[in-house]
Protein backbone atom coordinates (compact mmCIF):
# COMPACT_ATOMS: atom_id res chain seq x y z
CA UNK A 1 0.00 0.00 0.00
CA UNK A 2 2.85 2.33 0.85
CA UNK A 3 4.51 1.35 -2.47
CA UNK A 4 1.37 2.22 -4.39
CA UNK A 5 1.19 5.67 -2.81
CA UNK A 6 4.81 6.33 -3.65
CA UNK A 7 4.30 5.35 -7.28
CA UNK A 8 1.29 7.63 -7.55
CA UNK A 9 3.25 10.53 -6.12
CA UNK A 10 6.09 9.84 -8.58
CA UNK A 11 3.70 9.89 -11.56
CA UNK A 12 2.14 13.13 -10.35
CA UNK A 13 5.59 14.65 -9.91
CA UNK A 14 6.62 13.58 -13.44
CA UNK A 15 3.41 14.92 -14.89
CA UNK A 16 3.93 18.18 -13.10
CA UNK A 17 7.49 18.27 -14.41
CA UNK A 18 6.28 17.60 -17.94
CA UNK A 19 3.66 20.30 -17.62
CA UNK A 20 6.21 22.90 -16.67
CA UNK A 21 8.35 21.97 -19.70
CA UNK A 22 5.45 22.11 -22.19
CA UNK A 23 6.43 24.18 -25.25
CA UNK A 24 4.71 27.46 -25.86
CA UNK A 25 2.23 27.85 -28.73
CA UNK A 26 4.90 29.84 -30.58
CA UNK A 27 7.42 27.03 -30.26
CA UNK A 28 4.89 24.47 -31.47
CA UNK A 29 4.12 26.71 -34.46
CA UNK A 30 7.84 27.14 -35.11
CA UNK A 31 8.38 23.37 -35.08
CA UNK A 32 5.44 22.85 -37.48
CA UNK A 33 6.71 25.62 -39.74
CA UNK A 34 10.16 24.02 -39.82
CA UNK A 35 8.67 20.62 -40.73
CA UNK A 36 6.77 22.29 -43.56
CA UNK A 37 9.95 23.99 -44.74
CA UNK A 38 11.86 20.69 -44.69
CA UNK A 39 9.39 19.13 -47.14
CA UNK A 40 9.20 22.20 -49.37
CA UNK A 41 11.33 23.27 -52.38
CA UNK A 42 13.66 24.90 -49.86
CA UNK A 43 15.25 21.51 -49.09
CA UNK A 44 16.60 21.18 -52.62
CA UNK A 45 16.65 24.77 -53.93
CA UNK A 46 17.57 26.95 -50.92
CA UNK A 47 19.22 24.65 -48.35
CA UNK A 48 21.09 27.64 -46.84
CA UNK A 49 17.78 29.26 -45.88
CA UNK A 50 16.59 25.99 -44.42
CA UNK A 51 19.77 25.79 -42.38
CA UNK A 52 19.21 29.30 -41.05
CA UNK A 53 15.69 28.21 -40.05
CA UNK A 54 17.19 25.19 -38.26
CA UNK A 55 19.60 27.40 -36.33
CA UNK A 56 16.76 29.75 -35.36
CA UNK A 57 14.67 26.80 -34.16
CA UNK A 58 17.64 25.46 -32.17
CA UNK A 59 17.93 28.80 -30.39
CA UNK A 60 14.22 28.73 -29.56
CA UNK A 61 14.55 25.15 -28.27
CA UNK A 62 17.52 26.24 -26.09
CA UNK A 63 15.47 29.10 -24.70
CA UNK A 64 12.72 26.60 -23.98
CA UNK A 65 15.18 24.35 -22.14
CA UNK A 66 16.68 27.28 -20.22
CA UNK A 67 13.47 29.03 -19.30
CA UNK A 68 10.30 27.28 -20.48
CA UNK A 69 7.40 29.52 -21.39
CA UNK A 70 9.52 32.67 -21.11
CA UNK A 71 9.21 35.82 -23.24
CA UNK A 72 12.59 34.90 -24.72
CA UNK A 73 11.33 31.46 -25.77
CA UNK A 74 8.19 32.96 -27.28
CA UNK A 75 10.15 35.59 -29.19
CA UNK A 76 12.83 33.23 -30.46
CA UNK A 77 10.15 30.72 -31.47
CA UNK A 78 8.32 33.50 -33.31
CA UNK A 79 11.55 34.39 -35.11
CA UNK A 80 12.19 30.68 -35.87
CA UNK A 81 8.71 30.37 -37.35
CA UNK A 82 9.31 33.39 -39.57
CA UNK A 83 12.72 32.03 -40.56
CA UNK A 84 11.09 28.73 -41.59
CA UNK A 85 8.43 30.62 -43.55
CA UNK A 86 11.20 32.65 -45.19
CA UNK A 87 12.93 29.41 -46.22
CA UNK A 88 9.69 28.20 -47.83
CA UNK A 89 9.13 31.48 -49.66
CA UNK A 90 12.75 31.66 -50.86
CA UNK A 91 12.38 28.07 -52.08
CA UNK A 92 9.33 29.07 -54.09
CA UNK A 93 11.16 32.14 -55.44
CA UNK A 94 14.05 29.91 -56.54
CA UNK A 95 11.59 27.54 -58.20
CA UNK A 96 9.88 30.40 -60.04
CA UNK A 97 13.26 31.75 -61.17
CA UNK A 98 14.23 28.29 -62.36
CA UNK A 99 10.98 27.99 -64.29
CA UNK A 100 11.56 31.41 -65.83
CA UNK A 101 15.11 30.46 -66.76
CA UNK A 102 14.01 27.16 -68.29
CA UNK A 103 11.17 28.84 -70.16
CA UNK A 104 13.55 31.49 -71.51
CA UNK A 105 15.97 28.83 -72.68
CA UNK A 106 13.14 26.86 -74.24
CA UNK A 107 11.88 30.04 -75.91
CA UNK A 108 15.32 30.75 -77.38
CA UNK A 109 15.63 27.16 -78.55
CA UNK A 110 12.16 27.20 -80.08
CA UNK A 111 12.82 30.55 -81.72
CA UNK A 112 16.06 29.16 -83.18
CA UNK A 113 14.25 26.13 -84.56
CA UNK A 114 11.54 28.29 -86.09
CA UNK A 115 14.18 30.57 -87.59
CA UNK A 116 15.94 27.54 -89.09
CA UNK A 117 12.65 26.29 -90.49
CA UNK A 118 11.92 29.71 -91.98
CA UNK A 119 15.40 29.85 -93.51
CA UNK A 120 14.90 26.39 -94.95
CA UNK A 121 11.54 27.39 -96.39
CA UNK A 122 13.05 30.51 -97.91
CA UNK A 123 15.88 28.44 -99.40
CA UNK A 124 13.39 25.93 -100.84
CA UNK A 125 11.26 28.71 -102.28
CA UNK A 126 14.32 30.41 -103.76
CA UNK A 127 15.39 27.12 -105.31
CA UNK A 128 11.94 26.55 -106.79
CA UNK A 129 11.88 30.09 -108.13
CA UNK A 130 15.31 29.61 -109.70
CA UNK A 131 14.14 26.37 -111.30
CA UNK A 132 11.02 28.06 -112.65
CA UNK A 133 13.13 30.93 -113.93
CA UNK A 134 15.42 28.47 -115.71
CA UNK A 135 12.44 26.64 -117.18
CA UNK A 136 10.99 29.93 -118.38
CA UNK A 137 14.29 30.93 -119.95
CA UNK A 138 14.51 27.54 -121.65
CA UNK A 139 10.95 27.87 -122.96
CA UNK A 140 11.70 31.37 -124.20
CA UNK A 141 14.82 30.09 -125.96
CA UNK A 142 12.88 27.23 -127.52
CA UNK A 143 10.14 29.61 -128.64
CA UNK A 144 12.74 31.93 -130.12
CA UNK A 145 14.40 29.04 -131.94
CA UNK A 146 11.02 27.86 -133.23
CA UNK A 147 10.10 31.37 -134.35
CA UNK A 148 13.45 31.75 -136.08
CA UNK A 149 13.06 28.37 -137.81
CA UNK A 150 9.55 29.27 -138.93
CA UNK A 151 10.75 32.59 -140.33
CA UNK A 152 13.55 30.81 -142.16
CA UNK A 153 11.11 28.26 -143.58
CA UNK A 154 8.70 30.97 -144.62
CA UNK A 155 11.46 32.88 -146.33
CA UNK A 156 12.61 29.72 -148.09
CA UNK A 157 9.07 28.96 -149.25
CA UNK A 158 8.67 32.52 -150.44
CA UNK A 159 11.91 32.33 -152.41
CA UNK A 160 10.99 28.93 -153.83
CA UNK A 161 7.60 30.11 -154.99
CA UNK A 162 9.04 33.31 -156.41
CA UNK A 163 11.31 31.24 -158.63
CA UNK A 164 8.23 29.48 -160.07
CA UNK A 165 6.50 32.64 -161.21
CA UNK A 166 8.26 32.52 -164.58
CA UNK A 167 6.88 29.07 -165.47
CA UNK A 168 3.51 28.94 -163.70
CA UNK A 169 0.79 31.03 -162.11
CA UNK A 170 1.20 31.31 -158.36
CA UNK A 171 -1.63 32.61 -156.18
CA UNK A 172 -2.98 32.40 -152.66
CA UNK A 173 -6.53 31.30 -151.96
CA UNK A 174 -8.48 29.69 -149.13
CA UNK A 175 -6.76 26.35 -149.77
CA UNK A 176 -3.23 27.77 -149.42
CA UNK A 177 -0.64 28.57 -152.10
CA UNK A 178 -1.80 27.34 -155.49
CA UNK A 179 0.56 26.78 -158.44
CA UNK A 180 -1.40 26.40 -161.67
CA UNK A 181 0.26 24.69 -164.63
CA UNK A 182 -1.28 25.08 -168.03
CA UNK A 183 -2.47 21.66 -169.27
CA UNK A 184 -1.42 22.32 -172.87
CA UNK A 185 2.18 22.89 -171.75
CA UNK A 186 2.23 19.57 -169.87
CA UNK A 187 0.33 17.11 -172.05
CA UNK A 188 -0.71 16.62 -175.69
CA UNK A 189 -4.48 16.59 -176.23
CA UNK A 190 -6.08 13.49 -174.68
CA UNK A 191 -2.67 12.18 -173.55
CA UNK A 192 -1.29 11.40 -170.10
CA UNK A 193 2.37 11.36 -171.04
CA UNK A 194 4.33 14.48 -170.12
CA UNK A 195 5.74 16.53 -172.95
CA UNK A 196 9.50 17.10 -173.08
CA UNK A 197 9.02 20.81 -172.44
CA UNK A 198 6.81 19.93 -169.48
CA UNK A 199 9.60 18.01 -167.84
CA UNK A 200 11.80 21.15 -167.84
CA UNK A 201 9.01 23.14 -166.26
CA UNK A 202 8.34 20.43 -163.71
CA UNK A 203 12.06 20.20 -162.91
CA UNK A 204 11.90 23.82 -161.81
CA UNK A 205 8.76 23.05 -159.82
CA UNK A 206 10.51 20.06 -158.18
CA UNK A 207 13.43 22.27 -157.14
CA UNK A 208 11.05 24.74 -155.58
CA UNK A 209 9.06 22.03 -153.81
CA UNK A 210 12.24 20.54 -152.33
CA UNK A 211 13.01 23.93 -150.81
CA UNK A 212 9.61 24.12 -149.15
CA UNK A 213 9.15 23.90 -145.39
CA UNK A 214 9.62 20.21 -144.47
CA UNK A 215 6.22 20.28 -142.74
CA UNK A 216 4.31 21.24 -145.89
CA UNK A 217 2.33 18.93 -148.22
CA UNK A 218 1.38 19.23 -151.87
CA UNK A 219 -1.88 18.12 -153.44
CA UNK A 220 -1.57 17.63 -157.21
CA UNK A 221 -5.03 18.10 -158.71
CA UNK A 222 -5.80 17.38 -162.37
CA UNK A 223 -8.66 19.08 -164.28
CA UNK A 224 -10.00 18.73 -167.84
CA UNK A 225 -12.36 20.65 -170.09
CA UNK A 226 -15.84 19.31 -170.81
CA UNK A 227 -15.03 17.79 -174.18
CA UNK A 228 -15.75 14.06 -174.16
CA UNK A 229 -17.49 11.97 -171.53
CA UNK A 230 -17.27 12.95 -167.88
CA UNK A 231 -16.02 9.46 -167.04
CA UNK A 232 -13.16 9.69 -169.52
CA UNK A 233 -12.32 13.18 -168.30
CA UNK A 234 -12.24 11.98 -164.71
CA UNK A 235 -9.85 9.17 -165.64
CA UNK A 236 -7.73 11.53 -167.73
CA UNK A 237 -7.44 14.04 -164.87
CA UNK A 238 -6.42 11.33 -162.41
CA UNK A 239 -3.79 9.89 -164.73
CA UNK A 240 -2.36 13.31 -165.51
CA UNK A 241 -2.14 14.20 -161.78
CA UNK A 242 -0.45 10.88 -161.16
CA UNK A 243 2.01 11.47 -164.05
CA UNK A 244 3.01 14.82 -162.55
CA UNK A 245 3.37 13.21 -159.09
CA UNK A 246 5.59 10.44 -160.46
CA UNK A 247 7.81 12.91 -162.25
CA UNK A 248 8.20 15.10 -159.17
CA UNK A 249 9.11 12.04 -157.09
CA UNK A 250 11.71 11.13 -159.74
CA UNK A 251 13.15 14.63 -159.28
CA UNK A 252 13.70 14.07 -155.55
CA UNK A 253 10.52 15.48 -154.02
CA UNK A 254 9.65 13.24 -151.01
CA UNK A 255 6.86 10.83 -151.89
CA UNK A 256 5.12 11.39 -148.58
CA UNK A 257 4.64 15.05 -149.39
CA UNK A 258 2.69 14.43 -152.56
CA UNK A 259 -0.85 13.27 -153.22
CA UNK A 260 -2.50 13.05 -156.65
CA UNK A 261 -6.18 13.81 -157.16
CA UNK A 262 -8.38 13.82 -160.29
CA UNK A 263 -11.31 16.18 -160.59
CA UNK A 264 -12.25 15.65 -164.26
CA UNK A 265 -14.29 18.46 -165.72
CA UNK A 266 -15.49 19.68 -162.31
CA UNK A 267 -14.71 23.14 -161.01
CA UNK A 268 -13.99 24.90 -164.33
CA UNK A 269 -12.30 28.25 -164.02
CA UNK A 270 -13.52 29.46 -167.40
CA UNK A 271 -16.30 28.77 -169.92
CA UNK A 272 -16.02 25.55 -171.85
CA UNK A 273 -17.85 27.20 -174.78
CA UNK A 274 -14.74 28.90 -176.11
CA UNK A 275 -11.40 27.48 -177.12
CA UNK A 276 -9.59 29.86 -174.76
CA UNK A 277 -11.87 28.90 -171.85
CA UNK A 278 -11.38 25.20 -172.44
CA UNK A 279 -7.60 25.73 -172.59
CA UNK A 280 -7.74 27.41 -169.18
CA UNK A 281 -9.82 24.61 -167.74
CA UNK A 282 -7.27 21.99 -168.80
CA UNK A 283 -4.83 22.43 -166.00
CA UNK A 284 -2.94 20.86 -163.13
CA UNK A 285 -2.94 22.65 -159.77
CA UNK A 286 -0.40 22.09 -157.04
CA UNK A 287 -1.94 23.16 -153.74
CA UNK A 288 0.65 23.66 -151.01
CA UNK A 289 -0.59 23.36 -147.49
CA UNK A 290 0.79 22.70 -144.06
CA UNK A 291 0.86 19.14 -142.66
CA UNK A 292 1.87 15.90 -144.30
CA UNK A 293 0.41 14.31 -147.39
CA UNK A 294 -1.51 11.72 -145.36
CA UNK A 295 -3.49 14.50 -143.78
CA UNK A 296 -4.04 16.02 -147.18
CA UNK A 297 -5.09 12.58 -148.32
CA UNK A 298 -7.77 12.50 -145.64
CA UNK A 299 -9.04 15.88 -146.71
CA UNK A 300 -9.09 14.90 -150.39
CA UNK A 301 -10.94 11.61 -149.95
CA UNK A 302 -14.15 13.53 -149.82
CA UNK A 303 -13.28 15.47 -152.94
CA UNK A 304 -12.07 12.99 -155.51
CA UNK A 305 -9.89 10.04 -156.45
CA UNK A 306 -6.45 9.76 -154.95
CA UNK A 307 -3.49 7.74 -156.08
CA UNK B 1 18.14 59.82 -46.02
CA UNK B 2 19.79 56.97 -44.18
CA UNK B 3 22.14 59.46 -42.46
CA UNK B 4 19.18 61.52 -41.24
CA UNK B 5 17.49 58.39 -39.99
CA UNK B 6 20.59 57.38 -38.09
CA UNK B 7 20.88 60.88 -36.55
CA UNK B 8 17.27 60.76 -35.41
CA UNK B 9 17.74 57.27 -33.99
CA UNK B 10 20.87 58.40 -32.15
CA UNK B 11 19.06 61.48 -30.86
CA UNK B 12 16.15 59.41 -29.57
CA UNK B 13 18.57 57.06 -27.88
CA UNK B 14 20.29 59.98 -26.17
CA UNK B 15 16.92 61.36 -25.07
CA UNK B 16 15.87 57.93 -23.83
CA UNK B 17 19.08 57.62 -21.88
CA UNK B 18 18.50 61.04 -20.40
CA UNK B 19 15.01 60.04 -19.31
CA UNK B 20 16.26 56.83 -17.71
CA UNK B 21 14.93 54.50 -20.45
CA UNK B 22 16.83 51.48 -21.85
CA UNK B 23 18.69 52.03 -25.10
CA UNK B 24 17.87 49.91 -28.13
CA UNK B 25 20.88 48.26 -29.80
CA UNK B 26 21.54 50.61 -32.69
CA UNK B 27 22.61 48.00 -35.24
CA UNK B 28 19.44 45.93 -34.66
CA UNK B 29 17.26 49.01 -34.75
CA UNK B 30 18.80 50.14 -38.03
CA UNK B 31 18.49 46.61 -39.45
CA UNK B 32 14.78 46.44 -38.60
CA UNK B 33 14.09 49.92 -39.94
CA UNK B 34 16.03 49.24 -43.15
CA UNK B 35 14.11 46.04 -43.75
CA UNK B 36 10.79 47.82 -43.22
CA UNK B 37 11.93 50.51 -45.67
CA UNK B 38 12.90 47.80 -48.17
CA UNK B 39 9.48 46.15 -47.83
CA UNK B 40 7.80 49.50 -48.48
CA UNK B 41 10.05 50.13 -51.49
CA UNK B 42 9.33 46.78 -53.22
CA UNK B 43 5.60 47.41 -52.81
CA UNK B 44 4.71 45.02 -50.01
CA UNK B 45 1.70 47.19 -49.22
CA UNK B 46 0.11 46.08 -52.53
CA UNK B 47 0.40 42.39 -51.72
CA UNK B 48 -2.17 41.29 -49.11
CA UNK B 49 0.00 38.67 -47.41
CA UNK B 50 3.11 40.84 -47.51
CA UNK B 51 1.12 43.82 -46.26
CA UNK B 52 0.10 41.84 -43.19
CA UNK B 53 3.75 41.12 -42.33
CA UNK B 54 4.71 44.71 -43.02
CA UNK B 55 2.07 45.76 -40.51
CA UNK B 56 3.41 43.23 -37.97
CA UNK B 57 6.94 44.55 -38.55
CA UNK B 58 5.84 48.12 -37.86
CA UNK B 59 3.99 47.00 -34.76
CA UNK B 60 7.09 45.11 -33.62
CA UNK B 61 9.12 48.29 -33.99
CA UNK B 62 6.60 50.25 -31.96
CA UNK B 63 6.59 47.50 -29.38
CA UNK B 64 10.40 47.60 -29.14
CA UNK B 65 10.32 51.36 -28.53
CA UNK B 66 7.64 50.92 -25.88
CA UNK B 67 9.58 48.18 -24.14
CA UNK B 68 12.73 50.31 -24.24
CA UNK B 69 10.83 53.11 -22.57
CA UNK B 70 9.82 50.65 -19.88
CA UNK B 71 13.49 49.81 -19.45
CA UNK B 72 12.93 46.29 -20.82
CA UNK B 73 16.09 46.22 -22.88
CA UNK B 74 16.21 42.47 -23.53
CA UNK B 75 12.56 42.25 -24.55
CA UNK B 76 12.96 45.34 -26.70
CA UNK B 77 15.89 43.73 -28.53
CA UNK B 78 13.83 40.59 -29.16
CA UNK B 79 10.95 42.72 -30.39
CA UNK B 80 13.33 44.37 -32.87
CA UNK B 81 14.45 40.96 -34.14
CA UNK B 82 10.81 39.90 -34.58
CA UNK B 83 10.10 43.13 -36.43
CA UNK B 84 13.04 42.55 -38.76
CA UNK B 85 11.93 38.98 -39.57
CA UNK B 86 8.40 40.13 -40.40
CA UNK B 87 9.79 42.81 -42.66
CA UNK B 88 12.10 40.27 -44.36
CA UNK B 89 9.12 37.99 -44.94
CA UNK B 90 7.14 40.91 -46.41
CA UNK B 91 9.99 41.56 -48.85
CA UNK B 92 10.30 37.86 -49.77
CA UNK B 93 6.55 37.44 -50.35
CA UNK B 94 6.52 40.47 -52.65
CA UNK B 95 9.53 39.16 -54.56
CA UNK B 96 7.84 35.78 -54.88
CA UNK B 97 4.81 37.31 -56.58
CA UNK B 98 7.05 39.16 -59.00
CA UNK B 99 9.12 36.01 -59.72
CA UNK B 100 5.98 33.99 -60.39
CA UNK B 101 4.67 36.68 -62.72
CA UNK B 102 7.94 36.63 -64.66
CA UNK B 103 7.87 32.84 -64.91
CA UNK B 104 4.27 32.93 -66.14
CA UNK B 105 5.09 35.60 -68.71
CA UNK B 106 8.04 33.54 -69.97
CA UNK B 107 5.70 30.58 -70.40
CA UNK B 108 3.15 32.78 -72.17
CA UNK B 109 5.82 33.92 -74.63
CA UNK B 110 6.39 30.28 -75.59
CA UNK B 111 2.66 29.73 -76.10
CA UNK B 112 2.47 32.88 -78.23
CA UNK B 113 5.46 31.82 -80.28
CA UNK B 114 3.91 28.41 -80.91
CA UNK B 115 0.65 29.95 -82.12
CA UNK B 116 2.41 32.24 -84.62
Amino acid sequence: MRHASFASLLIIALCAGCGSNAPTVQLKDARDAFQTARTSEAASLTPDKLYEAKLALDKAEEAHQDDPGSYREQSLAYIAQRQAELAVVHGRIAKAKLEEHNASEHYTELQGKMLDQSKQQVATTEKELAERENALQKSAQELEAERSARETAEARTKDALKSLQDVAKVKEDSRGTVITLDGSVLFASGQTRLLAIAERTLSDVAKALKDLDPGSSVSIIGYTDSVGSAENNQKLSEDRAQAVRSYLISQGVPETKLVAIGRGEEQPIASNDTAEGRANNRRVELVIGSGNAAAANDRSNALGTIR
Amino acid sequence: MQYTSRCLTGLSLLMAAACGSATLPQSKLIAAESEIKAAETVGAANNPQAALHLKLAREGLDSANALAKDNEEQKATLALLRSQKDAELAVALTEETAARDRAMRAQQRITELRTQ
